[in-house]
């Protein structure tokens, strides 16, 4: 009986202990889970409501809609028409970006003495201001003034008017777009590069793959396949937020041929002042990204991680 | 299986000269052990050997053909790394037969989807297969053949960077520091291990190595560098009991030589107070080092025998024998003697007051202020040559 008791006494003051602890654990943790809420949270959670309602930026007044700004956003042409342009954009940027990156960081790699001045050059599209750059980027592309169609024309190749054209359009925007994320993207290869072992290169040499095919295709690629990944995915983050270009140079014309998600978001939120629709348009461009962030969490990840 | 011949081999990075005109002859299945201090350059010479760096001046041989022209994959020898560099991606069974499959399928044969098109292809790695099973179950890592290499513990991965050498039969295993990776324990089990692969594939092994008990345990020589140069090679005991320099001397046995500063007179070396009767070739008045192995001193001098007068400081007991730690009543310099039990036990009342200890002139290693050796004792009643 009295062992029984004080049994008793010692598991109510050990549960007593742990009370204290986990409260003393969750005092810890309040403040970055309110600022997590304040910050991160909470606007998602405003951005889902007003996605809900039919609110107008400055009006008074406003009601739920339900789901109706979902129903009308994918019956929408232009929503649609944006939807499919961006895939476009992101399809040719991402290959593009990333192939090009590797190949200048492997280039740029060799070189011993001149690797700074090559990082840096490459690297310079990066730091620059895309809107600033998309500005000279219209000019250089001019169809009667700039010097790539002097150029063009000197060659016997004609003119392009690649922003009034609406097959090129888009494939213009997307040379901008890689141009400016080669940089970037050379840089984290160069620091995937670096991590790998020299005796890797060494074994390849001793087994026989020694050509520069086989050490790419042995030795570089597989041990770049972390490093790849993360370049992919945040590349293609990158390139389906395409906006300041859009907005400086072709404003989605021709014909709503360079219509992307942002800008028309953009416009329909902030033109039209419309901030239901504009907000179910967030909403679906979080989920794109979401869904490209889980498909890097849950599947590739596993399988470039040795 | 071949025997390797360097011929004045120089090296340097910038301005270090990390060889300095190394010449060498490995015996045709030898197991010679290159062994020295970090930075010595033993490293280069395997580097050397297999083609990853190019000489600056000299030669390699191997089985009487010059390969300094040659590729690393064309020179025939496999090399076994430090860090075993596996390829992280590939399974155990892809990391052995990657040198077969780059010996026998040409580039399309190679390439990832339409090399399957190719029946040469399937015929070959049906091969290969059979041929990095037969290693595998030498090295009995059959059920490791899916794994990847992070999934293995560092003997396992050991072994199959042992495999990924054994199965192209290399004319000259190159091993570079392959056990300090493991634990004390493994690496004793895995000596005994290499040792008996030697044996059994009775080829040419180069082994490089900072830890002189695996030189001195696995060799059948050693070549011992310091610099860039080989100060000395030969046979594990040749180094123990007849080191040319003092470098060998220090850097081979364990506990480490004893090293007591003497002066050369006339009659032998004056150590302090002691006249130890071993003839020189150095001049009368020379400073000089006395090296005095641990078994070469004892607790009982015989009526006449030299000795020193030293106190005990420290007994180190290892169970069967115990390293006595003494200092020099005269100098403070410090002594180490190899004694069994029995005689600790026999002489332990006696040891907390300065005693005697007996030298072994006979035993006694010379040398000159330069480090060279200048006793004039023949080592060679004392050599004791492993019966092969």
């Amino acid at each position: 009986m009295t062992v029984a008791l004080k049994i008793g006494r010692v598991s109510a003051s050990r549960n007593a202990q742990l009370r204290a602890e986990a409260a003393a654990g969750y005092a810890f943790v309040t403040p970055a889970l309110i600022l997590i809420m304040v910050l991160l949270i909470a606007p998602i959670v405003v951005v889902l409501l007003l996605s809900l309602t039919d609110y107008q930026l400055g009006a008074l007044e406003w009601s739920w809609v339900g789901l109706a700004n979902y129903s009308d956003m994918l019956g929408d042409r232009i929503f649609l028409r944006s939807l499919s342009n961006t895939f476009i954009y992101v399809a040719i940027v991402v290959p593009g970006s990333v192939v090009l990156g590797l190949v200048v960081a492997i280039l740029v790699q060799e070189r011993t003495k001149s690797k700074a001045i090559y990082q840096t050059i490459f690297f310079l599209p990066v730091t620059t201001t895309l809107i600033a750059m998309s500005v000279v980027w219209h000019f250089l592309l001019n169809p009667s003034l700039g010097p790539i169609t002097s150029l063009t024309r000197a060659l016997g190749l004609g003119e392009f008017d690649v922003f009034g054209d609406p097959d090129l359009v888009l494939v213009g925007l997307a040379v901008i777009g890689i141009w400016q994320l080669v940089g970037f993207n050379m840089i984290l290869f160069l620091a995937g590069l670096t991590a790998i072992p020299r005796d890797l290169y060494d074994a390849a040499d001793i087994d026989g793959a020694d050509g520069a095919w086989d050490r790419f295709a042995r030795v570089t690629w597989p041990m770049l396949g972390p490093t790849t990944l993360f370049v992919v995915v945040t590349t293609t983050i990158t390139a389906f937020r395409v906006f300041d270009t859009v907005a400086v140079i072709t404003r989605g014309n021709p014909q709503g041929r360079s219509d992307v998600l942002l800008y028309t978001l953009y416009k329909v939120g902030f033109q039209d002042f419309n901030m239901g629709p504009a907000s179910a348009m967030t909403i679906a461009f979080l989920v794109f990204v979401l869904v490209i962030a889980l498909a890097q969490a849950f599947f590739i990840d596993r399988r470039t991680h040795y | 299986m071949s025997h390797l011949e360097l011929t004045g081999l120089s090296k340097s990075f910038g301005t270090t000269k990390v060889l300095n005109d190394v010449s060498l002859s490995v015996r045709n299945g030898e197991f010679l052990t290159l062994v020295g201090a970090s930075g010595c350059g033993k490293s280069t010479i395997l580097r050397v050997i297999a083609g990853l760096e190019p000489q600056d001046s000299g030669t390699v041989q191997i089985g009487g053909r010059g390969v300094d022209h040659l590729r690393p994959k064309q020179r025939n020898v496999a090399m076994v790394f430090q860090s075993y560099a596996l390829y992280p991606h590939m399974s155990v069974a892809e990391n052995i037969s990657m040198p077969l499959v780059m010996q026998r399928l040409n580039l399309a044969e190679r390439l990832p989807l339409i090399g399957r098109l190719s029946a040469n292809r399937r015929r070959v790695m049906t091969e290969i297969a059979a041929e990095v099973d037969a290693v595998a179950k030498q090295l009995q890592i059959e059920a490791l053949l899916t794994r990847k290499p992070a999934q293995l513990s560092g003997g396992q991965r050991q072994r199959v960077a042992l495999g990924r050498s054994m199965v192209r039969h290399p004319d000259v295993f190159l091993m570079d520091e392959p056990l300090s990776n493991l634990d004390a324990k493994l690496r004793v089990h895995m000596r005994a291990e290499l040792t008996d692969l030697h044996r059994r594939l009775g080829v040419t092994f180069i082994y490089v190595t900072h830890d002189q008990v695996e030189a001195m345990t696995m060799s059948d020589r050693v070549a011992l560098m310091d610099e860039g140069r080989i100060v000395q090679l030969g046979t594990p005991s040749d180094l123990y009991h007849n080191p040319s320099d003092l470098r060998v001397a220090r850097f081979i046995g364990s506990p480490q030589i004893n090293i007591v500063s003497g002066t050369t007179t006339a009659q032998g070396i004056l150590v302090g107070e002691a006249l130890l009767p071993i003839a020189v070739s150095s001049p009368a008045g020379q400073v000089v080092s006395v090296g005095l192995r641990p078994e070469a001193l004892s607790l009982d001098p015989v009526v006449g025998q030299p000795n020193l007068a030293a106190r005990l400081t420290r007994v180190e007991n290892l169970g069967a024998e115990l390293f006595l730690h003494f200092a020099l009543q005269e100098s403070g310099a410090p002594l180490v003697l190899r004694a069994t039990l029995q005689d600790y036990e026999r002489h332990k009342a006696r040891l907390n007051a300065p005693v005697a200890l007996g030298v072994e002139c006979a035993r006694a290693l010379v040398f000159d202020a330069a480090g060279h050796r200048v006793d004039q004792a023949s080592r060679a009643a004392l050599r004791l040559e492993v019966p092969a």
